[in-house]
């Protein structure tokens, strides 16, 4: 009964401990992804440049450096998906390696279900064509991103102007964790990038209109002292 | 006993100076015999007027060597011998002739006025002498001061400095943590200090004058040593004998070297608060480090062993292997061990040294959706009732730690009570606390055991057969503690358990709303 969803992707994986490359290399060969490893940050830069893979799974733990270097080094010249994998206490890592570029993260220890529903919601977004639908559905709610409306079964939501573009750039990145500082910046300006309180705000506000309960909402996210992530399924 | 008291110091000079001033009064005498016998010798050669240039010369050299009194003494002693050895009638006085009368009068004045001009010449240029070397004495100290590094040094150099500019014996108290002055540890001689009065003049910041009554000691000060941002201890300066005027002026060079004393160990107090404070972050990054070090180390074979059970068990399952049940019993070993390493490692961060809070304003909604969003699994088997009031305002606190809490007490819930009980939170505004319950329907906790609950490694029921740690708990109450809020547990009167704990709200941060006419999407001018 094994779910073989065909991803036929390369995967570049940068990661020190050997037993987890092989569980992560087996799940993804089990779903037609062809894996090549680095163990150390030097090497997964290099293999970076030569194989030109479809993705890379990086450990922020790296003794040879920082994991958010290797982001930032590799996004000056790729725009190649990044999977963060994170063992820290803190949540600093991750928002660092977000902010810095990354995809999306995962926390150690983690399940291969996890891991294959990241990549696979990881990759559709760099394959999918970046201009993005200017339609979206999800549940009861349908957004049509050029006419600026919305409905919630058939009737029209209300929403402000800030609402409106806070709703459009989340679900313009479905399934994409987005950073408080990401959203502030792209919503507000860079000026309101300290104060999300402002986001604790409207995010109430998008879901008092758009879920169907607010205090367990099953599109708009949040990521505890991270972001939210926007779930269209 | 406590007496201020300004010291009378002249008639007390008098009498300890008499044999001084007996033997300044002699060599007056002796000097007017001396001109006397000499003008004698050389009268034959002299005129008059040169004699009585001698004799005026005598009166300057007293004034200058021996001050105003002995002057004068030379002044008339020689006028009466002049009159009586060199105005005719010789040795015998004669104030009858005009003559006589001009010089003797001539000559009184003007011994007179030079001894006294003379003699204040000499005082002042004994005060400027002094002045200078105090003011030498002054920068020293200050230049050794600045070189202070330590309180010690600092009292070494006071007292050595000021004992050696004012002839007294000096020391300094300085205050403990709790701002009661210590006895000096570098106490000189016989010094008789009273911590009491020295207690109060740093108090009240307020020098205290004594006379004492102590036979080795004339006088006491205690001077409050003024920093800009407080008193830093009390100088203590005790004089051995009668102070010699200016009385005012020393006092305010004493006032300024107790500013002087006091900056410096108001610098030496911030320098050592700067490196306890290097140290202490110091130790915090190492800590944290090491955590962090640790909790990779951990995680990292946890990973492996969940992922590799997991992967084996999708294999297994395809081949309708009879192993899958063992495997799926590995794979949530693991699982359970993985969190287990998370509260320990929770637990050794909350504890080890001061709770670093990364607070922001949050909302409570979001932070419970979040945490009933994780426990999704273990809820499954009971009915969730979330009450929150819905205009609940934005809390300052640490996101991630609120939700641990928000976890650990709906995980709890769910841990101890049968599938199919209700589980729910509570939450509304009290004053100026936000409070969360989160209560259940189930058995309730065991009586009496309420407050240790909260201890480390305690659990509920004795022996009981739910897996766990009993951190849980204790990892709540150190958080909401760090967030200066309270929490407690108890029996509901309905039955079931009840945990509830409170947040101090604070004022809202400032926010500006939207423009309501401009609600409408289409009128929005975004490019």
């Amino acid at each position: 009964m094994m779910v073989s969803s065909e991803l036929s992707l390369t995967v570049l994986i940068v990661e020190d401990e050997q037993a987890i490359r092989r569980f992560v290399r087996t799940a993804l060969e089990d779903v037609g992804c062809r894996v090549q490893e680095a163990d150390t940050l030097q090497r997964g830069l290099l293999e970076a440049g030569t194989r030109k893979p479809d993705l890379i799974i990086l450990d922020l733990g790296l003794p040879d450096g920082d994991g958010v270097d290797f982001i930032r080094d590799l996004r000056a010249w790729s725009g190649v998906p990044i999977l963060v994998l994170s063992a820290r206490v803190e949540e600093y890592d991750k928002v660092a390696a977000l902010d810095a570029g990354a995809d999306d993260y995962l926390v150690k220890p983690f399940g291969v279900a996890e891991l294959l529903a990241r990549v696979r919601a990881v990759s559709r977004r760099y394959l999918q064509d970046p201009g993005g639908a200017s339609v979206v559905t999800f549940g009861q709610i349908h957004v049509d991103l050029e006419m600026r409306q919305v409905t919630r079964a058939d009737q029209p939501v209300r929403l402000t102007p800030i609402e409106f573009r806070l709703l459009s750039v989340l679900v313009s990145r479905p399934d994409k964790v987005l950073t408080h500082r990401q959203l502030l910046r792209e919503v507000w300006g860079p000026v309101y990038v300290e104060r999300s309180h402002y986001l604790r705000i409207y995010m109430g506000h998008l879901r008092q209109k758009l879920e169907a309960d607010p205090t367990r909402p099953r599109h708009f996210i949040t990521e505890t002292g991270i972001g939210y992530r926007f779930c269209p399924a | 006993m406590l007496k201020r008291a300004a010291i009378t110091m002249d008639g007390q000079r008098r009498w300890t100076d008499a044999s001084g001033l007996l033997r300044d009064y002699g060599v007056a005498l002796l000097v007017s015999l001396g001109v006397t016998m000499t003008a004698a010798v050389l009268l034959p050669y002299l005129d008059h007027a040169n004699i009585v240039m001698l004799f005026l010369l005598a009166v300057i050299i007293v004034a200058a060597g021996y001050g105003r009194g002995p002057a004068l003494l030379v002044a008339v002693l020689n006028v009466l011998s002049f009159n009586f050895v060199f105005v005719p009638p010789h040795f015998a006085f004669a104030f009858d002739t005009r003559q006589a009368t001009l010089t003797f009068m001539v000559m009184l004045v003007v011994g007179l006025i030079v001894g006294q001009l003379t003699a204040r010449f000499r005082y002042q240029a004994r005060i400027a002498r002094a002045r200078e070397q105090r003011a030498s004495h002054l920068y020293d100290m200050a230049r050794e001061l600045s070189g202070a590094l330590m309180a010690e040094q600092v009292v070494e150099i006071s007292q050595r400095c000021i004992e050696a500019s004012f002839q007294v014996k000096a020391s300094l108290l300085l205050p403990d943590e709790r701002s009661r002055l210590q006895a000096p540890f570098l106490l000189p001689g016989k010094l008789p200090v009273d911590l009491a009065i020295a207690q109060r003049c740093f108090d009240h910041n307020q020098p205290v004058d004594l006379d004492t009554a102590s036979g080795q000691v004339a006088a006491l000060w205690y001077v409050p040593l003024k920093a800009p941002l407080r008193t830093r201890g009390v100088l203590l300066v005790a004089f051995e004998q009668p102070l010699p005027p200016p009385i005012a002026e020393q006092r305010r060079l004493l006032d300024t070297v107790a500013v002087l004393i006091a900056i410096a160990l108001e610098r030496i107090h911030f320098a050592t608060v700067a490196r306890d404070t290097l140290v202490k972050m110091e130790a915090e990054r190492e800590r944290s480090s090491l955590l962090a070090g640790l909790s990779h180390d951990l995680r990292t074979p946890m990973t492996a062993l969940i992922g590799l059970a997991e992967t084996l068990t999708l294999r297994l399952a395809v081949e309708q292997s009879p192993y899958q049940d063992s495997l799926q019993a590995i794979r949530e070993q693991a699982g359970r061990m993985a969190l287990m390493v998370d509260n320990l490692l929770d637990m050794a961060r909350l504890q080890v040294g001061k709770i670093r809070l990364h607070k922001d304003w949050q909302s409570l909604e979001e932070l419970v959706g979040a945490a009933v969003r994780t426990l999704e699994q273990p809820l499954r088997d009971h009915p969730l009732w979330l009450d929150l009031d819905p205009k609940l305002p934005l809390v300052n606190c640490d996101a991630v730690l609120i939700e641990r809490v928000l976890v650990n007490l709906l995980q709890n819930a769910a841990k101890y009570t049968p599938p199919g009980t209700a589980i729910g939170i509570t939450a509304g505004v009290d004053a100026d606390r936000l409070c969360v319950e989160v209560w259940d329907e189930g058995p309730g906790l065991p009586t009496g055991q309420e407050p240790i609950l909260f201890e480390k490694f305690t659990r509920g029921q004795v022996a009981s057969v739910v897996p766990g740690v009993g951190l849980g708990l204790a990892i709540c109450r150190s958080i909401v503690e760090a967030h200066g809020g309270t929490i407690r547990a108890e029996n509901r009167a309905a039955g079931g358990a009840r945990f509830a704990f409170a947040l101090p709200l604070e004022p809202p941060p400032p926010f500006e709303t939207e423009d309501e006419s401009d609600s409408e999407p289409d009128h929005d001018g975004e490019q």
